[in-house]
């Protein structure tokens, strides 16, 4: 069995939901219905979910269900984020993405300035590229530059963000998730990014 | 005698529509919507407030309504979204359902999934989807009922004994036997009648007469009724 993969059966074990609640919040898009992945088993037909995704996914919803309406939670859980932005000093004070390099990559913006999730999800990428190691400082005006041009043209379908270098120079590239690419013997792919994964991330953080 | 006319939220920048007889109407958004006869709108047509269709209906389109109301026969060739959804008669809906509360007696046929807080149905389905509701309630009558997938809180599957729109079937629909057939149903409360289901899943399972299913896992409690078939049972979940 798929050990990145999680039976509803599992899943309800090791969480203590009931199906009730489970249906109740795919209802109410608090888990997005790409993540029920539909297999046959020897039991029958059978719903499997991303395992690290889901059990964030509930283990945030069981900790805030008391505290906001459900409708609330969805919208902060929902794929587009829609109404979640902040002022460019109230994402600083969040700390995920550190002063210096906003003040580099956007010296420009004002302190008043208000970020949309996109806008916060870029600089959120760029820096945990940055201390991966695969991206330089002063590449990243490039990236945010790239990213913030194309990155709403998949319109929330699943993409991926890949880095690549020919001779050291760095480049960026968006391609739809699960499309294969080929290079060169020249270039040397550094990073391949699922952007998917920084949107779970950087929900985290901001929930 | 002071009167108090209870006035419906409306935007008054919006028509209402309003149609009788043999009728043909352009979809889009109104403040209401109120059709009696034979007829058809064209496009999506959505309304603020209440839509009410009685007759014989088509719309080339989608549906929404805070609250819609329909006796007849209506189709939908879109999807269907109404805060509340009360319905006598048929209806067919190309897309999916969503409802706070969907209330049918009659027949529905719809080819998207169905989502509801409340589901209550008399009568006859055919769901090509899937089901997943707060409180599911089937009351079978007339004819076999076909649902691809039920989930919820609490799934109810009954037979009805007889009902006050017999008459309505008698020339309607040719009868057979009322069983829901199904692939799955899970739920945390799941009591079921005359029902088919390769699976059923849930915390308290009741399965009652006429009931045949291949494989039911249960948490918390199991009943069968003697008349019913269980091929295989498991207790999960400690």
């Amino acid at each position: 069995m798929d050990s990145d993969l999680i039976s509803k059966k599992e899943l309800l074990d090791v969480t203590g939901i009931s199906y009730g609640q489970l249906y109740r919040w795919k209802r109410k898009q608090l888990i997005p219905e790409a993540w029920f992945i539909r297999k046959s088993a020897y039991t029958g037909q059978e719903t499997f979910f991303p395992r690290e995704l889901i059990l964030s996914r509930i283990d945030k919803i069981l900790n805030l269900k008391d505290d906001v309406s459900l409708d609330e939670l969805a919208e902060r859980l929902s794929g587009q984020m829609a109404g979640l932005e902040l002022r460019k000093r109230d994402f600083l004070k969040l700390g995920i993405v550190s002063a210096d390099l906003l003040k580099r990559w956007a010296a420009k913006d004002d302190d008043e300035r208000i970020y949309a999730f996109e806008e916060m999800l870029f600089f959120q990428t760029a820096e945990a590229l940055l201390r991966a190691g695969t991206l330089q400082m002063e590449e990243g005006g490039a990236l945010l530059a790239m990213l913030n041009e194309h990155y709403a043209k998949f319109k929330g379908q699943p993409c991926d963000l890949i880095v690549f270098r020919r001779m050291g120079a760095a480049s960026f590239a968006l391609v739809e998730s699960e499309t294969e690419l080929y290079f060169d013997g020249g270039i040397k792919a550094a990073a391949r990014l699922a952007m998917s994964g920084q949107v779970e991330q950087l929900k985290g953080m901001l929930v | 005698m002071i009167q108090t006319e209870k006035k419906e939220r409306q935007p008054y920048a919006l028509p209402k529509m309003k149609m009788n007889g043999i009728v043909q109407g352009a979809g889009g958004d109104y403040a209401s919507v109120e059709v009696d006869g034979v007829g058809r709108i064209i496009g999506d047509v959505r309304a603020a407030s209440h839509a009410r269709m009685n007759g014989v209906i088509t719309v080339e389109g989608s549906v929404s309504a805070f609250e819609l109301a329909m006796d007849g026969k209506m189709k939908v060739e879109g999807g269907l979204r109404a805060g509340s959804a009360r319905l006598d008669g048929m209806m067919k809906v190309g897309g999916p359902i969503v409802a706070d509360s969907f209330k049918m007696s009659g027949m529905l046929t719809a080819e998207g999934n169905v989502e509801a807080e409340q589901l209550d149905i008399r009568g006859v389905v055919s769901l090509r989807g899937m089901v997943n509701a707060g409180s599911v309630e089937i009351g079978l009558s007339h004819r076999a009922s076909e649902v691809e997938e039920i989930g919820g809180e609490s799934v109810t599957v009954k037979r009805l004994k007889g009902s006050g729109w017999s008459w309505l079937w008698k020339w309607a629909v040719p009868q057979s036997d009322p069983v829901l057939t199904t692939a799955l149903i899970e739920g945390d409360i799941v009591l079921l009648e005359h029902t088919h289901a390769d699976i059923v899943r849930g915390r308290r399972v009741t399965i009652g007469k006429g009931c045949r299913i291949g494989r039911v896992e249960y948490r918390e409690e199991l009943n069968v009724h003697p008349g019913a078939i269980v091929r295989k049972e498991e207790k999960t979940g400690g």
